[in-house]
């Protein structure tokens, strides 16, 4: 998997992105996209208690990752990655996310923390790989240094999202005072630009993004960095959080490629 | 190591209309608003964006209507570049002068205690009894007045 090449990465398109229109990533100079499926905070306390003395409901709290079809996963040469964004607020989570199978679908785990002590928690002990926000809203706590250094010493990643940024004043101005706090506070380590894209208007392309990185407090290299290099160690850390520690792996080639072989 | 570099604006908010010898009264939520109204203004919402981040804004001293406004390092520009512009906080006419500009809340405090000085120096002249002097003086180096409440949020 690591020696694919994953090139330019945008690694999160809403769901509701039309996949015929995928495509037109790869003219924007994409080489990686991956979908996401955002799975918010259950709150169905109430309920629960109700359901305690009936039969267990076995029932996975994140989705399916979506299907792509064969014909478009066979037209393009996009490498196309699953990704699941979880909102929680306390660490009680960890517990749902172990038991979910549906979980290890999926390519890459995000989070968005609501609460310091979500921060805290995902940014201490959570095996995830990226950190996100809403844009709608203010982070409502404060990041500290010590907690941003912990959790780029353990590879994880903080993502910025520009596509909300496009649409609406509000979401403008949280997403370039969060990228400028990551500034502040990080030195801007570990960030990932993605587009979260709803639609194929809402995409710009790759040097687009570079230039964008002005914006966000981010140098020339930095922004260069934010869309190749560090999704690059993204992924290959996510696939290291899925399989374990591996330098190698070993695949079957199928009978057509052997035969060209010989 | 300081590793989070402020700034600390000293303004002054003149106001021809209301006579030297009158305490100015101010909501300090308004002027804070006021401020970031006129960045919005001129610097849009990349201005906004970039000093929401610990801006701070404290009406000092009504008598001699000192303000202070805190915000980063960097960003300050936007802050300081914006302040010749205001001329309105809520419907009273004002204009600001920007007295001093500093990286400490110590250095900026010893400014104002030295500005409040000068201030008292030349209005003890025009008062005849010692009672009103004391009493002014006491008006002059109050700054417990000041309302933190707006920021909250921001102090850190």
């Amino acid at each position: 998997m690591a020696n694919r090449n994953w090139g330019f990465c945008d690694l999160s398109i809403n769901s509701k992105f039309e996949l015929s229109k995928l495509h037109i990533m790869e003219t924007l100079g994409y080489n990686t996209v991956a979908i996401n499926t955002l799975v918010e905070e259950p709150n169905d306390e109430p309920k629960k208690k109700k359901k305690k003395g009936e039969v267990k409901e076995k029932k996975d709290f994140i989705p399916l990752p979506i299907e792509i079809p064969k014909e478009i996963s066979d037209s393009t040469k996009l490498n196309i990655l699953q990704r699941v964004t979880i909102e929680f607020s306390d660490s009680s989570i960890a517990h749902k996310i172990n038991h979910s199978d549906n979980l290890k679908k999926y390519d890459i785990v995000a989070v968005i923390p609501k609460t310091l002590q979500a921060f805290q928690y995902a940014c201490g002990t959570m095996d995830i790989d990226l950190i996100t926000f809403e844009p709608e809203s203010r982070i409502p706590f404060k990041v500290s240094r010590k907690l941003y250094r912990q959790a780029v010493e353990r590879g994880i990643f903080f993502e910025i999202m520009y596509s909300p940024a496009i649409k609406d004043s509000t979401c403008r101005k949280n997403i370039i005072s969060t990228a400028h706090n990551y500034h502040a506070v990080g030195k801007s380590k570990n960030i990932v630009v993605t587009s979260a894209a709803e639609n194929n208007t809402q995409v710009r392309g790759v040097h687009d993004i570079i230039n964008l990185g002005f914006i966000l407090g981010l140098n020339s290299t930095e922004s260069l960095e934010v869309i190749r290099n560090n999704t690059r160690r993204l992924i290959i850390k996510a696939e290291g959080r899925r399989c374990g520690k591996h330098y190698m792996t070993v695949t079957t080639l199928n009978e057509t490629n052997n035969e060209r072989i010989e | 190591m300081v590793r989070f570099k402020h700034r600390y604006i000293t303004v002054e908010i003149a106001s021809p209309l209301v006579p030297d010898s009158k305490p100015l009264n101010l909501r300090p939520k308004i002027f804070h608003d006021s401020v970031l109204n006129k960045i919005q203004q001129l610097h849009g919402d990349f201005g906004i964006a970039s000093i929401r981040n610990g801006f701070l804004t404290k009406y000092c001293n009504e008598t001699t209507r000192i303000a202070l406004i805190r915000a980063r390092h960097g960003p300050h520009r936007f802050v300081t570049s914006s302040l010749p512009f205001i001329t309105k906080i809520d419907k009273l006419d004002v204009r600001l002068n920007t007295l001093h500009v500093g990286a400490t809340l110590k250095h900026s405090f010893k400014f104002i205690q030295k500005h409040q000085r000068a201030y008292l120096d030349s209005m003890w002249s025009k008062l005849k009894t010692d009672e009103e002097r004391k009493q002014l003086e006491m008006a002059v180096m109050d700054f417990k007045k000041t309302d933190v409440a707006i920021n909250i949020e921001n102090i850190a």
